[in-house]
């Protein structure tokens, strides 16, 4: 799914009240009702292809490094340079549908970036994973 | 008095007053200047509001609890939330004996003040896009009015909660968050008088900035005002339509001349400026309202054409000075405004910190900024001091009339950004309109990232004392008539010093860090301080470089209720 942004910079004012109190709300964390990535899909892209991950870079750098630090450094998100264990098929899974534990978490990605678009931050996650000789599968 | 439009519009970025339509308010010049230690100490045993009074001072008249007896404080009770995602951020409130607070994803509770028991929990049925927002699960403050627990949302609402049954009364949509990214209320509005009014977060996505005004008994809309001006003067082209500009943070009130004060945040894309030169109206002002209208009786644009990420949405002081009322505020940028509060007329400008170096000074008679860090070359990397997360976060300080201090969490921490062109469009609904290739926060050069507590004359800055913490203080400040000052580290140390010296008194660890405020209230003649603790929020991840300690921090969400005996 994916939500073209609304330039008209109009802000919707319907006066409708939505849903009901409830006890304790059970919403998960996954959002706009739709399911959750289980597997990753085939890989539109060669995840060795520095072209892809330079291309995954700019996003990260852009939009993930806030709670991952520069290059994947660590922050409150975990450390993703050097990172041994993290599998593509985690990475695509993680990436989409984020994360939530303990007090931590991350919001989901794939309302913001194709699926094309992933792939490369997994190429980009991948070769940072794989820089201090720690292989990323 | 004045009922004329007046337009001392001066050109291109300068700092500049513009009175708009001043006054509604006649005797106002004299209400104003009130005393405010009546207002500072009024109704001792509560804390119905954000900074408990109006004049945001965060001071609690009670002194039972004092320099001589807080080390015989102990734990009266302590109540979890339950929900722990991204820490609590909240204020507690109390009235009569009950206390009020709103924990992670919007959970609200009313708990018996004495003994921590829950009497009600509400949660809204919040619509699953919430989800998708960059800034979700956290929420700043709760408001109480009208028999009523108001609440704005993740979804883009403002709730109306009975305060006796915590049944939901009314809800009104005032956002889509499907158009308007990141558009969820992590601030509730500031009630003034009948009209509650407050804005959005999303002020670093391609929104333009609104700030409403809903009646407070029914829910319904009455105005919207933009904080981005429809002008190309000011914002080149349509850049107006996406420039961020968003009001976050919680206003205050002053009922004595029927003002509502609101802070507006940094434009936006954040470190982008190439293409919206000009003063970028009414991105980092602060605002003075018509509560019944919206209509601006004066502002004050602190950073004209802002490309640093400096909001002016800190809560401000009022205090009286020389017979006048003043406004005391900070901005992001390690700069206080001294004003009239009455009509924004500049009294003086100060520095928190020594070095910075977005500007070389700022003329404290004029505000103006005086050899600016103009253009931030695209694809060049700039360091910038302070940095995005600001000389203090949005945590107010506090403000002592028996001292006359001001205690504040500031710090030193600068970035280095390499801006970037991005196209609003393919800014995705969680993603960040930063402007920016990278970004990252840094030790200042030559010297280590640090944050400290100090004791500070508001009008001009002289520091009385300082406390240096290893990891900078993110937590709102809280200052008793007793002689105390009560401040949270990142770590979960509660602090509580002599607020003359700064000599530390007593301390206690609630095992995670303090991310929201300190009160005090008595119920029964017996006096109570309370400590939302609970590290978290989306900042620690983005000062983790500059302080690799946070990266072990736990976060948590509870709190914590001390008392004597
Ligand atoms: C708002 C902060 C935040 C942002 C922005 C963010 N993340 Fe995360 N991320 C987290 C947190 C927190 C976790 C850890 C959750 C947990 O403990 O498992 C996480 C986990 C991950 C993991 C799993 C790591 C592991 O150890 O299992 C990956 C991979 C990841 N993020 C990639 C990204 C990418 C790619 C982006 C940008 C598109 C991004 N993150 C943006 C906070 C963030």
């Amino acid at each position: 799914m994916r939500i073209v942004v609304a330039l008209s910079g109009t802000v919707c004012l319907a006066l409708i009240g939505l849903g009901a109190d409830l006890a304790r709300g059970s919403e998960g964390q996954i959002g706009n009702g739709s399911t959750v990535v289980f597997t990753a899909p085939k890989s539109t892209v060669n995840l060795n292809d520095p072209k892809v991950i330079r291309a995954g870079g700019r996003i990260f750098a852009q939009t993930c490094a806030y709670c991952h630090g520069y290059q994947g450094t660590g922050g409150r998100g975990p450390r993703l340079k050097g990172r041994k264990g993290l599998t593509t098929d985690y990475l695509y899974v993680t990436i989409s549908n984020g994360r939530v534990i303990g007090a931590q978490s991350m919001p989901p990605w794939k309302y913001s970036f194709s699926p094309h678009k992933i792939w490369e931050l997994v190429a980009y996650v991948r070769s940072l994973a794989a820089k201090h000789n720690a292989p990323s599968q | 008095m004045n009922l004329t439009k007046s337009t001392r519009i001066r050109r291109a970025p300068l700092a500049g007053v513009i009175s708009l339509s001043l006054s509604l308010f006649g005797g106002g010049a004299v209400q104003a200047q009130q005393n405010m230690l009546r207002v500072g100490s009024a109704n001792p045993d509560n804390w119905s509001q954000y900074n408990r009074t109006w004049n945001g001072w965060r001071y609690s008249p009670l002194s039972q609890i004092n320099s001589k007896n807080v080390k015989h404080l102990h734990v009266a009770w302590i109540q979890q939330s339950g929900d722990v995602t991204n820490g609590l951020l909240s204020t507690p409130l109390v009235v009569n004996g009950v206390m009020y607070y709103v924990a992670p994803d919007n959970n609200v509770f009313a708990l018996n003040a004495v003994t921590g028991a829950v009497i009600w929990h509400y949660q809204p049925n919040l619509a699953a896009i919430h989800a998708a927002s960059f800034y979700d699960h956290q929420s700043r403050n709760i408001t109480l009015g009208h028999g009523f627990v108001y609440l704005g949302t993740l979804d883009g609402r403002v709730v109306a909660i009975s305060q006796k049954t915590g049944k939901r009364v009314w809800s009104t949509q005032l956002t889509d968050l499907k158009k308007c990214y990141g558009c969820v209320f992590s601030s509730t509005p500031m009630l003034a008088g009948d009209v509650l009014i407050g804005g959005t977060t999303g002020g670093d996505q391609p929104t333009r900035g609104t700030i409403f005004g809903v009646n407070a008994l029914t829910g319904k809309l009455m105005w919207k005002l933009y904080t981005t001006k429809a002008d190309p003067a000011s914002w080149p082209g349509n850049t107006w339509m996406v420039g961020g500009s968003q009001a976050w943070n919680v206003g205050e009130y002053d009922p004595t001349t029927n003002t509502a004060y609101i802070g507006v945040g940094n434009a936006a894309p954040d470190f982008y400026w190439n293409n919206r030169q000009g003063n970028n109206l009414y991105s980092a002002s602060m605002l003075a309202l018509d509560p019944q209208t919206g209509h601006i009786k004066w502002y004050r644009q602190e950073v004209p054409g802002d490309h640093y990420d400096f909001d002016s949405v800190y809560d401000p002081l009022f205090i009286n000075h020389d017979g006048r009322l003043e406004m005391v505020h900070e901005n992001k940028n390690g700069f206080v405004w001294v004003m009239d509060a009455s009509g924004g007329k500049l009294r003086n400008v100060w520095p928190v910190l020594h070095d910075y170096n977005w500007v070389k000074s700022i003329n404290p008679k004029t505000g103006q900024l005086i050899g600016q860090m103009r253009n931030l070359p695209a694809g060049k990397k700039t360091l910038i001091c302070p940095y995005l997360i600001g000389a203090s976060s949005w945590n107010p300080g506090a403000y002592n009339p028996q001292t006359r201090l001001w205690y504040l969490n500031t710090m030193d921490v600068c970035e280095n950004a390499v801006p970037q062109l991005q196209h609003p469009k393919d800014v995705g609904i969680t993603a960040l309109y930063l402007g920016v290739a990278s970004l990252e926060a840094v030790h200042p050069p030559g010297r280590p990232a640090k944050g400290w507590l100090e004791a500070l004359d508001p009008f001009t800055g002289k520091v009385s004392w300082k406390v240096d913490y290893p990891i900078p203080g993110l937590g709102d400040v809280l200052t008793t008539a007793g002689g105390l000052v009560i401040n949270g580290d990142p770590e979960g140390i509660v602090h509580a010093y002599d607020a003359k010296t700064g000599h530390q008194l007593w301390h206690f660890n609630v095992g995670s860090g303090i991310r929201g405020g300190i009160i005090s209230y008595a119920v029964n003649g017996k006096q109570y301080i309370a400590v939302a603790s609970g590290f978290g929020s989306l900042a620690p991840g983005f000062m983790a470089s500059a302080f690799p300690g946070i990266e072990k921090l736990q976060g948590g969400s509870a709190v914590v209720v001390f008392s004597l005996d």
